[in-house]
């Protein structure tokens, strides 16, 4: 169990070490009797800045929290207090149970020493004791699978054996806690997904999650909920979908914001730059979703707004399957000599030879006089969306069929 | 908060085991003779005080035994600078204990309080190895090992609380001020010429005797020479003054080391 309640953590950069120790002294000494003199010497020895503020949540046994954010947005930090090796500055954390952090793999590891020393040790630190060590040994590195180089110096594992090695350690300790910060991104596709799966298994026994990640698919099929945090404040709370989101409008409008000083505006399900945007899709017939068989047309209707500071605009529409992945798209010109009338209507269409499932629309506007130089203007998701019904398994594999021969012969 | 100060000792066992284990052969890693070498060094360091003081100074201790023989000046050299060993090994090391493991304070949790017993284990590892060395040396020249040697242990007692007290206090210390690393190994080297390591505690005039005993190892010096050479009961008076004050150091350091350890992520 995990209670967090409005943590704050003030990271007080000091002149030199001693300082810390010197403001401390003064805290209790000087303060009560001469406030002036120690705000002096406090301001003297040392800087603030602020990486987390205000941040509260709550985790029963068995939830799992996804924890985004760009860079420097206090991820770490916050992991790092839950964690116990750093302490807020403000605010109550309560955690109950063991906790096996995987912060930064193998940097608990002692490069003289074998893998099987190791393993001991940092199962130690983890608190097993010994007959609980000697149990769990075998599963540890039957899953690290580095074959004799467990009794080999960890300073000659490869970067790749090291991370297998230290993943299996804290998987295997039965952790109640388990935190992870972005340690799946090493490691090659087939370790990954044993790790991936190993996690669901640690999570199926009930275990708590903490992850902290850019890969927001991973966030997306692990955690319940997700929270986003921007420069240290809990910027949204709630299912992973939804933070994701958020997430990705903060993206996008941080890269507008590097490009130009045009202001952006939240619209339906997206933002939108200089009144660039689609004020209206429909899917004619169906309205904003649609229940389709396997190979139906659709024509979809779209009612744009454009402003008038792009020099070359075109209009992409993206096919996007339920895990994100974007299937296909076209980018169409946007024609420009009628570009006087700030309202445009198109109507697209398509036949849909996918496979069963969910796929959504995005609608972006761009200003690209070469495809290089894209500058985007507006991004919407989920206007509109699809339905495939009729499971194709028999026809092809994968999302959409290609097309293609075969033709038997006997061989010699 | 003395059962608190103990209580690593029972709960981190398995890792304290470990990280000694660890401490232990990775001094002797990648050497030839390995562990051969915690055997073989204090043989050396017996031969050259043996050498230097017997056949070059001619030096003799000041204290007679019944028989009217004196005894040899290396063989009580040797017990001192046993004991005070231990305290220099705890000086050099506690200033850095918590600085040369950030992983430790960063990147892991971690029961810090561990590393100054692992610490204090180590030093007593090296302690009782050449203890054996001497004992069979003392074997050798005396024809017989006095039965109150066996005293030993509960004179060290206070001794390694006292360690502990001072390593605590010192790693703690290293990461703020980390000056003390130097300053804690000039420490050690005055300690020594300020203890009776080198000369009978017998031949100072008075006020220098009371000074000389304030030197934490000089009533442990004493004392392990009353039983292992000398076959005499150790002075129980001075035993138990420094048994409080050993305990109070240890309680005064784990309290101390406590309450700083919430800053270390912050420096480090």
């Amino acid at each position: 169990m995990i209670k967090v309640d409005a943590i704050s953590k003030t990271y007080r950069v000091w002149t030199s070490p001693l300082s810390r120790i010197l403001v401390s002294l003064a805290h209790r000494c000087l303060r009560p009797l001469t406030p002036d003199i120690y705000e002096g010497i406090y301001s003297r020895h040392c800087t603030e800045i602020e990486a987390l503020g205000d941040v509260s949540f709550h985790l029963e046994q068995g939830d799992s929290l996804g924890i985004i954010g760009l860079n420097g947005s206090g991820k770490s930090t916050l992991l790092q207090i839950v964690a116990g090796t750093l302490q807020a500055t403000s605010g109550r954390v309560d955690v109950k149970g063991r906790v096996a952090a995987l912060l930064e793999l193998g940097s608990g590891f002692d490069p003289e020493f074998t893998g099987r020393e190791n393993v001991y040790l940092n199962a130690a630190i983890l608190g097993l004791d010994a007959a609980q060590i000697d149990a769990c040994y075998e599963d540890i590195v039957r899953f690290a699978d580095i074959g004799d180089s467990i009794e080999r110096q960890v300073k000659t594992y490869s970067s790749g054996m090291l991370i297998r090695l230290a993943f299996a350690v804290q998987v295997h300790v039965d952790p109640d806690i388990l935190i992870v910060d972005e340690a799946l991104a090493v490691g090659d596709a087939r370790f990954q997904a044993k790790a991936l799966n190993k996690l669901e298994e640690i999570l199926s026994r009930g275990t708590t999650l903490l992850f902290v990640g850019h890969d927001l698919n991973t966030v997306r099929s692990f955690c319940h909920r997700a929270i986003l945090l921007h420069g240290g404040r809990m910027l949204s709370d709630g299912l992973p979908d939804e933070v994701i989101a958020d997430y990705l409008k903060l993206v996008q409008s941080q890269q507008l914001e590097d490009t130009s000083n045009v202001e952006s505006k939240s619209v339906t399900n997206g933002f939108s730059v200089d009144n660039y945007m689609v004020n209206r899709a429909e899917i004619d017939g169906y309205g904003d979703h649609a229940e389709l068989s396997y190979d139906s047309a659709v024509d979809i209707r779209l009612n744009l707004s454009l402003g008038n500071s792009a020099a070359a605009p075109f209009l992409i529409l993206d096919i996007i399957d339920q895990k994100g992945l974007q299937l296909s798209g076209k980018r169409i010109p946007i024609p420009c000599e009628q570009h006087e009338t700030d309202k445009m209507s198109i109507r697209i269409n398509l036949r849909c030879c996918f496979q069963q499932g969910l796929y959504r629309f995005r609608f972006r506007i761009v200003d690209a006089p070469s495809i290089d130089q894209t500058r985007l203007l507006s991004r919407q998701d989920d206007l509109i969306s699809l339905n495939m019904v009729e499971d194709m398994r028999e026809k092809f594999t994968g999302l959409f069929p290609v097309s293609m021969t075969f033709e038997w012969s006997e061989s010699l | 908060m003395t059962s608190h100060m103990f209580s690593a000792l029972g709960k981190h066992k398995t890792l304290i085991k470990q990280l000694l284990v660890r401490e232990i052969s990775s001094r002797y890693r990648g050497s030839i003779m390995g562990i051969v070498w915690s055997l073989v060094t204090p043989i050396l360091m017996l031969g050259i005080y043996t050498f230097v003081f017997k056949y070059i100074f001619k030096a003799r201790w000041t204290v007679p035994t019944a028989d009217g023989e004196v005894l040899s000046f290396a063989m009580i050299l040797f017990l001192g600078m046993l004991v005070h060993g231990m305290l220099a090994d705890i000086l050099m090391r506690s200033p850095g204990l918590i600085v040369e493991n950030v992983n430790f304070v960063k990147k892991v949790v971690f029961p810090l309080e561990t590393l100054s017993w692992v610490t204090l284990f180590s030093t007593i590892f090296n302690f009782v190895i050449g203890f054996f060395l001497l004992l069979g040396f003392v074997y050798i020249e005396l024809g017989q090992i006095p039965v109150t040697a066996l005293l030993v242990p509960v004179i060290l007692l206070p001794y390694f609380l006292l360690l502990l007290g001072v390593s605590w206090l010192l790693a703690a210390l290293g990461v703020y001020v980390r000056d003390i690393q130097q300053v804690s190994g000039t420490l050690a080297t005055l300690l020594l010429f300020l203890s009776p390591v080198f000369y009978s505690i017998s031949i100072l005039p008075d006020n220098l005797q009371l000074l000389i005993r304030f030197n934490p190892i000089t009533v442990i010096v004493e004392a392990c020479r009353s039983v292992v050479i000398f076959g005499e009961q150790p002075n129980y008076y001075y035993l138990t003054v420094y048994s409080v004050v050993a305990l109070f150091v240890a309680v005064l350091g784990f309290t101390l080391f406590n309450r700083m350890r919430r800053g270390f992520a912050d420096v480090l």
